[in-house]
């Protein structure tokens, strides 16, 4: 059907998606790659983030949720430092939690392993971007690098973009009415410097690039992290054949993603939406031949 | 937009990045980032080497403490030999 | 601070720091005795158990509200029906059935407007949905529809109204029927082309629980305001939609399982199903018992009507729990991902 061909083509971002939104010539895809094995939970990047942007504040809180009193991505918060205490080793680690040598008192819960990971979440600029696809108005649009950015002055806050995300990322600002996220620093790249919190975290976990430099140099990073015997290792939106067609920020994480909080196979909801469409069609006759069924009994009685 | 090549063309040309941004329509410090990959503000940093007189303080160091903490241990439990607990209620 | 440099070369000038080893390869044995039991290499979470960020949502659910939402959605399926019994209605000569549903048809849409708009976080932006036209987005497309629609609801209920221009009348009457269909249907695409795990699992069976929503609200506005000589199809159209959306709701709530139907049976929302079901097949049963007592019909009518209504804050609400938890989104992702890797 020709508007499947149509709606295919739009879905298809493909690795280049800056191209299937029509821009002839660009520059490389730019993104993330956040090597959360060196994070050490400063968040830096919240801060330079909320600094650059000028975003505003958003709680206060004591969440109880070890470092973690952001809560979680919103309209106010573009990246997202997560704190995950757990009772088991990285690899063979000692975390040396034991100090009875030294005339301490025995802790014994947990046999004394301990192991804290840390992470950074962040937009994932989706090559398939859900937030992009149902977009009304078209105040998301993709741009030239690749990422996805919300222009501020169209969009009237229809808030159909917040439930389509499949990761939670965009979030509509309560004073505002408007959505907001993470525009990759759009604005500072249009001058060729690197995004706030690139710039701003001190152990390089978050490393800004061309995509495909970045894909490679993470490959290396996992390979020798496992050749050091670090199995939980493994990367996270990396693969341009996930359900999302790999993200513009992807992540190397040292446990299932669903313990960072991230889904663990995302879909674009919009890849069910030809089928969806098929579905409507189908039920909008079936309304049509229902009724005029009901008039089938012939003129008034 | 430009691409890679199109500003590596021009570069090739022997232009500078400022007359091939201008060229091109954009901001020298964009050209910048798309021919190299790197953005502008990045200053390549000396790598830090080890320092062998720190190096050498620090095993100093160590030692002493590890040689402070051995005599410690057996100082109070010599203490703990001698004395019997303080709380017995014997006063003076 | 990144200072490293990514050159034709390779990297050059790296921090250490960045590849920083961790585990046995750093070496650090914290100078302690090793822990009792020698773990070596650590398996990875253990698959059955199910883990979430401190319980938190992943997703993010719906900022839209109940009343302006789900309320369009039953407006806008009422509307959409009634405009096919309009014109149906007109055909066949029942003219108080067909002046009544052509000017339902437009209240309910011109209510239903009123409620999108007040719905957005930036009200007076309203017409920049139509900005632009996006197949991928069932909100523009829908959009467009509607700017089709709704003034062809209008002219034919002015027409039905004054009884003037009965040409432009026909016409536009004929109009808002043909579009009608889809804009009762059209919101389940809407509503499903989310992440909300409860609502896009059932994007097949959705589109049917709404317009058979919508036939049944119809049928109930019918069978309120036409006379008993001419409320026939109105009841028809009510019976249609009722078995139509029962059918598909079981459907749906088969093919979801667990735990993404728990809530179209459990909680807020399955009791508002419960109670919507109820008013259904009284409204249903009523409209048939009672066929001569125009009583009857009234209440019938009433019941069917707000059966429709709350089946969609029903669903809008299952909808709203079904992202709030984080199973939902995990568990039939990893069970996906687990199939995948097994073959």
């Amino acid at each position: 059907m020709a508007s499947d061909n149509l709606l295919s083509g739009l879905l298809a971002g493909d690795t280049d998606p800056a191209a299937i939104s029509g821009f002839h010539d660009h520059p490389p895809r730019m993104g993330f790659f956040t090597d959360t094995s060196v994070c050490i939970g400063c968040k830096a990047c919240e801060v330079a983030c909320k600094e650059w942007n000028n975003i505003p504040e958003d709680g206060l809180n004591f969440t109880g949720m070890s470092y973690d009193n952001t809560g979680g991505l919103g309209a106010d918060t573009w990246r997202h430092v997560a704190f995950i205490e757990q009772r088991k080793p990285i690899a063979g680690q000692i975390a040396g939690v034991h100090h009875g040598d030294v005339g301490a008192p025995e802790v014994d819960e947990g046999g004394g392993d301990l192991r804290w990971l840390m992470a950074s979440d962040v937009c994932k600029h989706c090559t398939n971007a859900a937030c992009l696809d149902v977009c009304p108005t078209g105040s998301l649009f993709r741009t030239e690098f690749g990422t996805v950015v919300v222009q501020e002055d169209i969009c009237n806050g229809c808030g159909y973009c917040i439930p389509a995300c499949p990761y939670g990322v965009i979030d509509q600002r309560k004073d505002d009415g408007r959505a907001w996220k993470c525009t990759l620093c759009y604005d500072r790249l249009g001058v060729g410097m690197e995004p706030a919190c690139a710039k701003a975290c001190p152990t390089d976990s978050i490393q800004f690039g061309p995509l495909d430099e970045l894909r490679e140099r993470a490959a290396q990073r996992l390979d020798n992290l496992q050749a050091a015997g670090v199995s939980d290792a493994r990367l996270y939106g990396h693969d341009p054949n996930d359900g999302v067609g790999g993200d513009g920020a992807f992540f190397l994480l040292l446990d299932e993603p669903e313990v960072y909080g991230l889904p663990p196979d995302p879909v674009v909801t919009t890849r069910d939406l030809p089928s969806m469409w098929r579905h409507v069609g189908a039920a909008a006759a079936t309304l049509a031949v229902g009724l005029i069924a009901a008039f089938a009994g012939g003129r008034r009685s | 937009m430009p691409t890679r090549e199109q500003v590596q063309r021009l570069l090739d040309d022997g232009l500078g990045y400022d007359d091939a941004a201008r060229r091109l329509g954009i901001h020298p410090g964009l050209a910048q980032l798309i021919a190299t990959g790197v953005p502008v503000e990045r200053v390549p940093a000396p790598v830090q080497e080890a320092d062998e007189g720190t190096l050498a303080w620090i095993r100093e160091r160590a030692a002493a403490d590890l040689a402070r903490q051995t005599r410690t241990r057996v100082s109070s439990s010599k203490q703990a030999k001698k004395k019997p607990s303080s709380g017995d209620g014997v006063i003076g | 601070m990144s200072t490293s440099d990514v050159t034709r070369e390779g990297l050059r000038g790296v921090q250490p720091g960045r590849d920083a080893m961790i585990g046995v390869a750093a070496g650090r044995t914290g100078g302690a005795r090793p822990s009792r039991k020698q773990r070596g290499e650590r398996a990875m979470v253990p698959d059955a158990k199910f883990t979430s960020y401190y319980g938190k949502p992943i997703i993010n659910p719906p900022i839209w509200k109940a009343p302006d939402i789900a309320g369009y959605f039953f407006l806008g399926g009422l509307s959409g029906a009634a405009s096919v019994i309009g014109l149906g209605a007109s055909v066949s000569g029942r003219d108080a059935l067909a002046k009544a549903s052509k000017i339902g048809a437009f209240g309910s849409i011109a209510l239903g407007l009123v409620g999108l708009v007040h719905d957005l976080g930036k009200p007076s932006r309203f017409l920049n949905m139509l900005r632009v036209f996006k197949p991928t987005s069932p909100m523009s497309v829908g959009s467009w529809a509607l700017a089709a629609y709704g003034p062809a609801t209008g002219v034919a209920a002015l027409c039905a109204a004054t009884g003037r221009l009965p040409r432009v009348g026909a016409a536009a009457t004929g109009g808002a029927a043909v579009i009608g269909p889809f804009i009762s249907a059209y919101t389940a695409a809407l509503m499903c082309n989310t992440a909300v795990p409860s609502w896009h699992e059932g994007y097949r069976e959705m589109p049917f629980v709404f317009v058979g929503s919508s036939a049944t609200a119809a049928g109930g506005l019918g069978l309120i305001t036409a006379p008993i000589s001419e409320a026939g199809p109105a009841r028809s159209a009510a019976l249609f939609g009722t078995a139509l959306e029962l059918a598909a709701s079981q459907a749906l709530t088969k093919r979801l399982g667990d735990p993404l139907s728990d809530p179209y049976h459990k909680g807020k929302s399955g009791a508002l199903l419960k109670v919507s079901e109820t008013l259904a097949a009284l409204g249903a049963v009523g409209s048939v018992v009672g066929r001569r007592s125009r009583v009857a019909a009234v209440a019938s009518g009433t019941a069917l009507l707000a059966s429709s209504a709350l089946s969609r804050f029903a669903i809008f609400e299952a909808g709203m729990t079904s992202a709030h938890d984080p199973q939902h989104t995990v568990r039939p992702q990893r069970e996906r991902s687990r199939a995948r890797r097994h073959g």
